[in-house]
């Protein structure tokens, strides 16, 4: 979720100032998205869970396939955004790993 | 600043939350006029845990049979036996026990109790270009009560979800008629639950409630609830690891009901801002890819 945070974040910059106000934390618009993934991962941390997609136990050469899949998730992408992101998602994919 | 066009859409449903909660089953079976109640788990919930024995011994005769093989995938050979099992005892009430999978697939046997068109012919469709189209599943369904062992959104949605032996593909139903007409959050069957499985369950219920604060248009009904549920999911996390304490999860069950009464409302069962959305799209298809190497290892032992 940092990973996509930090790297997504400034896409809905009203939206992350919202999620920044309600959890207290004061920053600049440009730094809610960072601050938020602080939290979330230090959150994340303390109960022992994993931050990486490598700790979970996935094969990085398995990542094309979770792509593709996540290019096809209607709920998530309405519009049919994603596939005219694919490279970035799977840049995305490949940090979080 | 508020946005004033919106729907809202209530399901009435009885929710009994509490120590021995589940002692008004039998109520409850006898409220919806039931004689033959039938019960859908997990192996686990009803070969290691001492829940479902209570179960059989409160409900007695009202109580015609048990099916405890969903799998943990809801698969659908799985699915399958149990509406075989169902059907043969003839059962007018389903009862599923269990955490997200176990309610669903409960849904699902319902679903296929009823209809009688192929099974293909019931799924939600996703064209390559276009919005998904779930069929109408126009015939009338069995009452179900959901008792949960651990919390979760599937506890009254109308959504639920299969998976293909043959294929791995997901099959997705959408059947409003599959909403519960009552919930158990009992003590001593929320307790049964691993704590690393509600530990995973806790992070996600706290992953949304945090993102579902960027809501950026608000109808007047939803906000309050979007906060508590972050409000219970941020006290509980930090509670959930002694396993002997049921508060945080009854506060989670809490939050995720709050969740599910936001989209009710006219707000979103997750709000799409582009983290959101990522999130969610990387989730389900790790999910997915995941179970199904687990899966493969599995049978190549």
């Amino acid at each position: 979720m940092g990973t996509v945070l930090r790297r997504l974040g400034h896409r809905d910059p009203v939206a992350m100032a919202r999620i920044a106000g309600a959890l207290g934390l004061e920053s600049a618009p440009a730094e809610a998205p960072q601050r938020i993934a602080d939290r979330m991962e230090a959150e994340f941390r303390s109960l022992g869970m994993p931050l990486r997609l490598a700790e979970l136990g996935i094969e990085r050469g398995r990542l094309p396939q979770v792509l593709e899949i996540s290019l096809r998730n209607f709920n998530a992408d309405p519009k049919r955004e994603f596939v005219r992101e694919r490279e970035m998602l799977g840049e995305l994919l490949e940090s979080a790993w | 600043m508020y946005s004033y066009d919106f729907r809202v859409t209530g399901y009435p449903f009885r929710l009994y939350s509490g120590k021995d909660a589940l002692n008004s089953l039998p109520d409850e079976v006898e409220r919806n006029r039931a004689r033959r109640a039938f019960i859908v788990c997990g192996r686990t919930v009803s070969r290691k845990t001492t829940v479902v024995a209570r179960m059989r011994q409160l409900l007695g005769e009202q109580l015609a049979g048990v099916f405890d093989e969903i799998d943990k995938d809801t698969t659908r050979s799985s699915i399958v036996r149990a509406v075989a099992a169902a059907r043969a005892a003839q059962a007018d009430l389903v009862i599923g026990v269990g955490a997200g999978t176990v309610i669903q697939g409960a849904r699902i046997v319902t679903i296929l109790l009823a209809e009688k068109r192929p099974v293909e012919e019931l799924v939600t469709q996703y064209p390559e270009h276009g919005p998904a189209i779930s069929p109408k599943l126009p015939e009338p369904k069995l009452p179900i009560i959901n008792v949960l062992t651990a919390p979760t959104t599937a506890q009254n949605r109308a959504g639920s979800r299969m998976k293909d032996d043959a294929t791995a593909r997901g099959m997705e139903f959408f059947d409003p008629k599959t909403r519960p007409v009552a919930i158990f959050w009992d003590t001593d069957a929320l307790l049964t639950a691993p704590p690393q499985l509600i530990r995973t369950g806790a992070a996600a219920i706290y992953c949304r409630a945090v993102m579902n604060l960027g809501a950026t248009s608000d109808n007047p009904l939803v906000e309050g609830d979007r906060l508590q549920a972050w409000r219970l999911a941020a006290g509980a996390l930090p509670r959930i690891a002694n396993a002997a304490d049921p508060a945080p999860r009854f506060e989670l069950c809490a939050a995720t009901l709050l969740q599910n009464r936001e989209s009710d409302d006219g707000g979103s069962q997750f709000v799409r801002h582009w983290p959101m959305r990522a999130a969610y799209a990387f989730s389900t298809s790790l999910i997915s890819v995941f179970r199904t190497s687990a899966r493969a290892r599995a049978t190549a032992r």
